[in-house]
């Protein structure tokens, strides 16, 4: 379970600031509160995280949990919108925080110095009640995987590669799990991968609205569809896909 | 005869452009594509035939429920996408 934290109510700041939002039909003050007594745990915030969990925090999820390892790297400025050039070389996770804490000052936030691996999710998933992952490597995708399957917990996949990018929400024993869909990775990937941060910052946005839908239950969350973009001449398919009966991770569900 | 699409990044390990080919099974289909394309072929499928685990192969926009056989049906003008895994973020 995540961290006890008490219900809290709308007050006039969040009314005033959300104001936009609370118009859209079937959201109102219900889903607002919804968001503000959510937490939400975001694997890095590269470019893909990083406006994950600006867009989340300025929609007014109460708590993010950010779990990004290493310190500031020229080549992440492309992309990392959470980064500044004067923090270079200090760890990007206090970066991210502190840029959401000047949107949102009364934004809780758990600042993880460390990538999501096997050792860790267990106890990163049990702080959320929702997951969004936008690791680079395999093994922490599979290692979060495994957690929120085990905990129930649904989990925004988002990915990309160049100016290819793809999105579903998972939810254990309703939908297809990481693993349902690519049992093992490719054997070529590589850790570093050619990337605009427009292509990061677009897909990052959409996994950011599934949260939104996923926490708040409005609109239809992307469950058992693959949607699959191509900015190369912007099109998007929406893929069928269906859990895998025998799957190791969560095929007895 | 179907339509078979690759991804774009698909082709940065392997030739694989966009073609078409006769056959009423995915299998079918693939192993005419593959046929002067051995290469893309030990991408897509392991030595048993079956597809490898990063990869996903749609049928008009279904994942396929056969990955060992491919005997999903084709249709004459049924689109084959095939895309691996990504995890760039």
């Amino acid at each position: 379970m995540p961290t006890e934290r008490p219900s809290q109510d709308l007050n006039a700041r969040d009314r005033a600031v959300y104001e936009w939002q609370l118009w859209v039909p079937g959201y109102g003050e219900e889903g607002q509160r919804k968001l503000k007594n959510a937490s939400v745990l975001i694997s890095r915030c590269g470019g893909l995280g990083s406006p994950v969990a600006y867009e989340l925090a300025a929609a007014g999820v109460g708590r993010l949990i950010l779990a990004h390892g290493g310190n500031l790297k020229p080549s992440d400025l492309n992309r990392q919108i959470l980064m500044e050039d004067a923090w270079l070389g200090k760890p990007r996770v206090e970066c991210a925080a502190r840029k959401l804490k000047a949107l949102k000052p009364d934004l809780e936030i758990l600042a993880v110095p460390e990538n999501v691996s096997e050792e860790n999710a267990e106890r990163l998933v049990a702080e959320a009640d929702l997951v969004v992952d936008c690791a680079p490597l395999f093994e922490e995708r599979y290692a979060m995987n495994r957690q929120c399957v085990r905990q129930r917990k649904p989990l925004i996949e988002a990915s990309m590669y160049e100016l290819e990018w793809q999105l579903t929400t998972m939810h254990p024993g309703r939908t297809p799990c990481v693993a349902c869909l690519h049992p093992k990775k490719p054997e070529a990937w590589k850790r570093e991968f050619p990337v605009f941060g427009a292509v990061s910052g677009a897909v990052g946005c959409m996994a950011a609205m599934e949260a939104i839908k996923v926490l708040s239950g409005i609109g239809e969350p992307l469950y058992n569809i693959l949607l699959r973009g191509d900015l190369h001449d912007m099109s998007f398919r929406r893929l069928r896909i269906a859990r895998n009966p025998a799957c190791e991770v969560c095929g007895a569900l | 005869m179907a339509k078979v699409v690759f991804t774009k990044n698909l082709r940065e390990h392997i030739a694989c452009p966009e073609t078409s080919a006769p056959g009423a099974t995915v299998r079918e289909v693939l192993d005419a594509v593959f046929a002067s394309n051995d290469l893309l072929r030990g991408y897509v499928v392991d030595e048993r035939g079956a597809l490898r685990q990063h990869m996903n192969v749609f049928v008009d926009g279904a994942n396929v429920r056969d990955r060992v056989k491919l005997s999903d049906p084709v249709e004459t003008d049924s689109e084959i996408y095939v895309m691996q895994a990504l995890s760039g973020g």
